[in-house]
């Protein structure tokens, strides 16, 4: 496959860059043929064929200056985002499971996709511990205990999916979000008992607006399935407050089981 | 903030779970508050293109928020109302300056300021609507990628909802386009607008300069604009308010501009201004106005400069296109071509005229032809009066000549209509078709047409190709197959062909065999092998008496005699009935047989045993109407004359056959005695018109007069007188007596009725045969029917007329190869006989 080899060192080569992204202390470059072709928010903000007269501009400085902050954004989302745009897929970082705590923490640091985050460059030496490094060699594979249903040990990536999905949704990239959807779906039947999915969940429905039904229909679904989740407290706490409770309600009801 | 990642970086690279979002109300509205603050900012700062301090990122995400926080409908209505306050308090005010009374009034009258005024007034007007449109549209296009996720996010789902920028667009037209400035006119500005648009549109047409690019900008921008908000392709401004009103104003325009023409000028300068006018609105639609408009005005041209007044410029005197065709006035009619073809692929009323004029142009060379008929007419009437004399031959001449005359300007109109077709027609087949019908009509309108054709060929075969290369004679061959395509009664023209071949053949007045065949086997593919046959069928004649004669020398010469006799046997059929004696006789007529000399009848006597030995059962008919013989004639010295007189002449005398039988009876008596019309009648029984003719031949012709005539008038009569001219003298040894019969001549009128009659009659069998082949396979068919087939399988050969066909059917009955039923139901059937 040509075409990926020739992205693949696309990807790696920032001599051709024209346009660089900026997210939570990462530096992207980037190539407007690839990004701009595959999401209207790139391409409006890169669009530069208003009129300039002498006293006057017509361009944002996105388009003015070739980058382009992304700072509210999650970064591990938007590195998925970019790999995204070259590769056409993408593979969360692997998990890193912290030994003791409930929360599940993406690593961010070290990963088994050797070499493909490698353009991200550090920019900032503070950060230091938290910069990807070019060429990984991090091969540790540690198994997270979980034991916050009392059940087996995970490691999903359910939160990043949903966040990527947003990303999708976010800067118009229909691909990304119906990859995105896809991988959520395929964790949420091993996951749906982990504290993981719950987060996912609220990650879900407070980054899309209520039309955007993909991932809050593979939710509601999973929940129905399994309907003693709402005997868990931190369940009940977590939807409380969110549409979901409609969603399941509704669901239910024309499930006939109520 | 829906999902800050503020700590993400100091966190050690790990993602958090995201925070609460959920607020309580009063925080959500702060922060809408906030984001709408940035958007409204921002949209100032984009009206007033200052906005390379603004980041777009920033501004898509205060949209996306509040989006998302399921306000978009609210930043939706704050969108529009800003535009909307934006729009009256700095665009409109801008505008209603521009609208002036001057302005106003180019819409309502427009005599009343110099076109200099008007044109500067309508552009100022252009150009400022055009720069507020072209701010406008630029803005709304930022505004609408700023606001992109509220499109995404909120405006497709709601159905009411136009896009924002459909929307903010759109507040161009009702604000502005839509508005009323003046109002002292009631006016709107899109009716100012057009008007003004159509003011210059008019003035270039007159032959101003405007300023394309400024009418065009305008035209862009009321193509964005639509109706609606349905944003319908069809309803486009520009469709729906521009082009009606353009449409409308150019049909007025070439309306009064034809009547102009109409009134003004002629037929050419109509061609050349409607030619210029369609490349002109061809040439705006590319520059000036919008190209989907094309179609529409070249149709309003079409219609009113070609289609209205057509035929009046066609019909006009002394330029229309009767006087093109006379004049051949190539450019022009290449022009009409094109003109009409774009308003009538089937080219009636050009057809028309043209066809017109071909008949009418046919029908002046037989009027010509008629007229050079009538002075030779005169002489034939007193011909009829004083006999046949020498001169006889001029009239006759000058008949044929006539003739070749027609079909020589026949075909010179034919090349020039073929040239007109090829160089202004564009070879159209229509046309095409058109002019070949009217050829066909007015040649067969002619009812000597068919004569006079054969007449011409035969004119050129004997005379015309000589000296000729072989591709000038080709030309010629065709030039007469392209005429005998025309002809209807090919049968007519079958039977003059056949004895004008007949006399070329018999008296070797051919002057090519080769060309002959050639023009046989054109004939062939032309018009099929049957039509051919009999031609075909005289040639055969000629080369197996050439056999025969030579056969019969060699026979004669082993018996030791020298017979110089050259036989033409001719097979019945093949050969023209007035040849074969077979001829309806006129009058007296002619006889083909008369009584011969003892010697020849030994002759005779000599070949037909010869002849019938190999060929048992045949008869052989002895015809003296065509033939010659050569005489070797001794004059005596005449004594007390001097010069040749005096001495004994001798010469050998070439006479047709006629000619040999009557000097041989002045043989058998004294030199100066006389013989009178009726005994050499009775002595050789020949008949009166033949022995008129034969006489002339050696009694008047004076280079061949070996017998003495009295009285000695030119024209042979009953009741003269002859004796043996022993004063003959001629300086050259062999003598040629003149053929009286050999010139192939137009028909006097009884002839050609006679001509007609067996034409008729020979008719009449072929209809009698081709109803008894449909009958034999139709067995029952009904009348209409019959006669519809009948002729189509004749079409070929003649075209029969309804009458006769009912008259062969009666006659059919009558002879029982027909019966109608019996049955009541089918009175019109007829049934085959078997």
């Amino acid at each position: 496959m040509e075409i990926i080899d020739r992205q693949n060192r696309l990807f790696l080569n920032e001599s051709y860059s024209d346009l660089t992204i900026l997210c939570g202390g990462s530096q992207y470059k980037v190539h407007r043929a690839l990004v701009c072709t595959r999401s209207s928010f790139f391409e409006a903000a890169c669009r530069n064929n208003f009129k300039v007269t002498s006293s006057s501009m017509l361009i944002f400085s996105e388009a003015e200056t070739g980058e382009i902050s992304l700072p509210d954004d999650d970064p591990v989302a938007v590195k998925m985002m970019i790999r995204y745009f070259y590769f056409l897929d993408y593979f969360p970082p692997e998990t890193k499971a912290a030994s003791h705590k409930p929360p599940v923490y993406l690593n961010q640091g070290g990963h088994g996709q050797g070499g493909l985050f490698g353009a991200a460059t550090p920019v900032s030496a503070a950060q230091g511990a938290t910069v990807p490094t070019i060429f990984s060699t991090d091969k540790k594979k540690t198994k997270a205990e979980n034991t916050i249903l009392g059940n087996m040990a995970t490691s999903s990536h359910l939160v990043l999916h949903a966040q990527v999905y947003a990303l999708g949704e976010k800067y118009d990239i229909s691909g990304l979000k119906a990859l995105a959807a896809a991988k959520f779906k395929s964790e949420v039947d091993l996951y749906w008992h982990s504290e993981d999915f719950m987060l996912a969940l609220k990650e879900v429905y407070n980054s899309t607006v209520d039309h955007d039904r993909l991932l809050r229909d593979i939710v509601v679904q999973a929940v129905s399935g399994h309907l003693q989740l709402l005997e868990s407290k931190a369940f009940q706490d977590a939807i409380k407050g969110l549409d979901f409770s409609y969603d399941l309600l509704i669901k239910l009801k024309t499930g006939g089981r109520i | 903030m829906i999902s800050g990642r503020g700590g993400a970086g100091t966190r050690g690279g790990r993602i958090r779970p995201p925070r609460r979002i959920i607020r309580p109300n009063g925080a959500g509205e702060s922060d809408f508050d906030v984001c709408w603050d940035l958007l409204r900012e921002a949209l100032r700062d984009i009206h007033n293109k200052n906005c390379s301090r603004l980041s777009f990122e920033e501004l898509y995400r205060a949209a996306y928020k509040i989006v998302l926080k399921k306000r978009g409908d609210d930043l939706y209505d704050r969108v529009t109302k800003f535009e909307e306050e934006w729009f009256s308090e700095n665009i409109i005010p801008k505008i209603q300056e521009l609208v002036t009374t001057s302005l106003v009034n180019i819409s309502t009258d427009n005599t009343v300021t110099s076109v200099n005024e008007r044109r500067q007034t309508g552009e100022k007007f252009l150009k400022g609507l055009r720069d507020t449109w072209e701010d406008h549209n630029m803005s709304m296009n930022m505004t609408a990628d700023i606001l992109m996720y509220l499109d995404r996010g909120f405006a497709h789902n709601d159905p009411s909802r136009a896009s924002i920028f459909s929307m903010t667009i759109a507040l161009f037209r009702d604000n502005i386009l839509h508005s009323c400035l003046d109002s002292t006119s009631g006016k709107r500005v899109m009716e100012i607008l057009i008007s003004v648009m159509l003011d210059q549109i008019n003035m270039e047409r007159e032959g101003d300069v405007i300023d394309r690019t400024l009418i065009r900008s305008c035209t862009r921008m009321l193509s964005c604009l639509y109706k609606d908000h349905h944003e319908n392709e069809a309803e486009k401004l520009y469709l729906t308010s521009f082009e009606v009103e353009f449409l409308a104003n150019s049909r007025a325009f070439y309306a009064r501009e034809c009547e102009q023409l109409l009134r003004e000028s002629d037929a050419g300068t109509w061609l050349r201004h409607t030619q210029r006018r369609l490349s002109e609105e061809d040439d705006r639609c590319e520059t000036t106005i919008e190209l989907e408009t094309l179609p529409k005005v070249s149709k309003v041209i079409e219609d009113e400069l070609i289609r209205k007044h057509l035929g009046d410029f066609l019909a006009m005197e002394g330029s229309g296109l009767k006087w093109m065709v006379d004049n051949d006035k190539i450019d022009d009619m290449s022009i009409l071509y094109r003109l009409v073809s774009r308003i009538d692929d089937k080219m009636t009323a050009l057809r028309d005229v043209l066809q017109k004029r071909v008949v009418e142009l046919g029908l002046e060379i037989e009027a010509t032809v008629k007229n050079t008929d009538f002075s030779t007419a005169a002489a034939d009437g007193e011909d009829a009066a004083e006999g046949e004399k020498a001169k006889t031959l001029n009239p006759a001449a000058q008949h044929t000549a006539a003739a070749i005359k027609w079909v020589d300007d026949v075909l010179r109109l034919k090349d020039k209509f073929d040239n007109l077709w090829t160089a202004c027609f564009q070879e159209d087949l229509t046309i095409h078709t058109a002019l070949a019908k009217s050829f066909s009509d007015f040649i067969n309108m002619f009812s000597r047409s068919s004569e006079y054709v054969s007449l011409f060929i035969d004119d050129n075969l004997k005379r015309g190709i000589r000296g000729k290369t072989e591709a000038e004679v080709d030309a010629v061959l065709e030039k007469a197959i392209i005429l005998i395509r025309y002809l209807q009664d090919r049968d007519m023209f079958q039977t003059y062909y056949q004895r004008h071949l007949a006399r070329r053949l018999l008296h070797g007045k051919s002057e090519s065999h080769d060309v002959e065949k050639q023009i046989i086997s054109r004939m062939k593919q032309e018009m099929g092998q049957q039509f051919t046959t009999k031609f075909e069928g005289m040639f055969r004649d000629l080369v197996t008496s050439a056999e025969l004669t030579s056969g019969y020398r060699d026979r004669m010469s082993l018996a030791g005699k020298t017979v110089d006799l050259n036989m033409s046997v001719l097979t019945t059929n093949c050969w023209p009935p007035e040849v074969m004696g077979r001829q309806v006789q006129i009058g007296e007529g002619s006889r083909v047989t008369c009584t011969y000399p003892k010697e020849i009848e030994r002759l005779q006597a000599s070949f037909e045993q010869f002849y019938l030995s190999n060929r048992n059962g045949r008869k052989l008919t002895w015809i003296g109407t065509t033939g010659s013989a050569d005489i070797k004639c001794t004059f005596p010295a005449i004594p007390g004359k001097q010069g040749t007189l005096s001495r004994e002449r001798r010469y050998e005398i070439n006479v047709p056959t006629f000619g040999m039988v009557i000097m041989l009876l002045f043989n058998d008596i004294p030199d100066d005695e006389w013989l009178t019309f009726e005994e050499i009648q009775a002595k050789t029984n020949i008949s009166t018109q033949d022995l008129m003719r034969t006489l002339t031949a050696i009694a008047v012709a004076p280079k061949s007069r070996v017998l003495l005539k009295d009285p000695p008038t030119k024209s042979i009569k009953p009741g003269d007188k002859f004796s043996f001219n022993a004063a003959f003298q001629s300086r050259t040894v062999r003598i040629k007596a003149p053929i009286i019969n050999a010139v192939s001549k137009v028909e006097d009128s009884q002839e050609r009725k006679a001509t007609e009659e067996k034409n008729n009659q020979d008719r009449a069998h072929v209809i009698d045969a081709a109803i008894v082949r449909i009958m034999k396979s139709r067995k029952e068919l009904a009348h209409s029917q019959l006669v519809t087939e009948v002729i189509s399988q004749l079409v070929g050969r003649f075209k029969p007329e309804v009458s006769l066909i009912k008259k062969r059917i009666e006659d059919l009955i009558v002879r029982e190869y027909l019966e109608r039923p019996e049955e009541e139901e089918s009175p019109n059937t007829y049934r085959y006989v078997a």
